[in-house]
């Protein structure tokens, strides 16, 4: 169904046409979501969440960009300061850790195991490169999972980020030499680790 | 010939098929003889590999209906807060109102119920009731000088 059919319906009955952007859009937002948490309970919040601003904040959407750009822009919004309040409640918990007792401090790795019952699992490999994804800068970080997990056009991303198509390329390009160069800091570190082992042993 | 630097900076680029032709086939006479960088590619391609798992993660085939219950239900909770205007400008400070005058009428009340009943003039009583007139301490010290 396009995007001008839904706009229709909303206008005419607002909770029918609002159900039909959901049903077309939720799996999109969901994804961007789960690609920042790395967590499926978390994601399912935020895309609720999207979904709730944007029903909201409908009757003053002006049109001046497409459904899909300005609920993606909700949902890179929504999930960055999702980050940025977790960052903060982790600093917390650590300090609380830190006071609480001498136990030894754990640096927690955004992974997707944290949840039993969460059923997307990853190897060791596989859970470094979300470790590296997490250290970029939010806006390389922005442009990467919008190109790479929701396979959007520079075009595209560059009218969700409000930016040029030339400075999302450079986003991109940036990103990936910074997730490179971590995840290669992250080789290195285990292979200095696992020798040390091996010496003890 | 390119060294092993050159090469680890471009890695990401060449499994992402973003390097030229050129590039392409240096990289790969290079990986062809360093074991180091082949295994450096290997673990980058195992890396990158997370990007294709979570593409076709499974989504929660309730999410749709959990959104739209969400939407109802803060709907529901903002239709019954602002429900009647009249209640809650109106009636609701009204009713604080009145029973803030009943308590303090009550207080009144009660206050001259045991001004009226009870008998004041009994020495032990007026001692708290006016005990400065009772032991005039100042007074007298006032008086000595």
């Amino acid at each position: 169904m396009s995007d001008s059919i839904i706009k229709e319906e909303i206008l005419k009955n607002k909770d029918n046409g609002f159900k039909l952007l959901v049903e077309k859009y939720h799996v999109m937002i969901y994804k961007i979501c789960f690609a920042y948490t790395k967590n499926i309970e978390d994601a399912e919040d935020l895309t609720q969440e999207v979904f709730l601003k944007a029903y909201q904040k409908i009757d003053k959407f002006r049109g001046d960009s497409s459904l899909s750009t300005w609920l993606y822009r909700i949902s890179v919004n929504k999930s960055i300061n999702f980050l940025r309040d977790n960052k903060y409640h982790k600093l917390y918990q650590r300090i609380e850790t830190l006071f609480s007792d001498n136990s030894e401090l754990k640096i927690e790795i955004p992974s997707s195991d944290k949840d039993p019952e969460d059923r997307f699992i990853l190897n060791e490999m596989e859970n470094l490169f979300n470790k590296a994804l997490n250290t970029i800068p939010k806006n390389q970080m922005t442009a990467f999972i919008l190109n790479k997990y929701n396979e959007l056009s520079y075009q595209e991303i560059a009218e969700i980020m409000k930016t040029s198509v030339s400075a999302i390329q450079s986003l991109i390009h940036r990103a990936k030499e910074g997730i490179q160069k971590r995840l290669i800091e992250y080789y290195d570190k285990e292979k200095t680790q696992h020798f040390n082992n091996n010496s003890v042993k | 010939m390119i060294n092993c630097n050159k090469i680890k900076k471009k890695l990401i680029f060449y499994i992402e098929n973003e390097v030229s032709a050129e590039e392409k086939i240096q990289i790969e006479q290079h990986l062809a003889k360093c074991n180091e960088c082949k295994i450096l590619t290997d673990k980058l391609k195992e890396s990158l590999n997370a990007i294709n798992k979570e593409k076709n993660l499974d989504v929660n085939p309730y999410l749709s209906i959990r959104i739209i219950e969400n939407i109802n239900s803060v709907k529901r909770q903002k239709e019954e807060s602002y429900e009647n205007p009249l209640i809650r400008w109106v009636l609701q400070p009204a009713i604080f109102t009145l029973i803030a005058a009943i308590g303090i009428y009550i207080g009144i009340l009660l206050g001259t119920f045991y001004k009226n009943n009870l008998n004041l003039t009994d020495s032990y009583t007026s001692v708290y009731w006016d005990d400065f007139s009772q032991e005039p301490i100042e007074v007298l010290l006032l008086s000595e000088e």
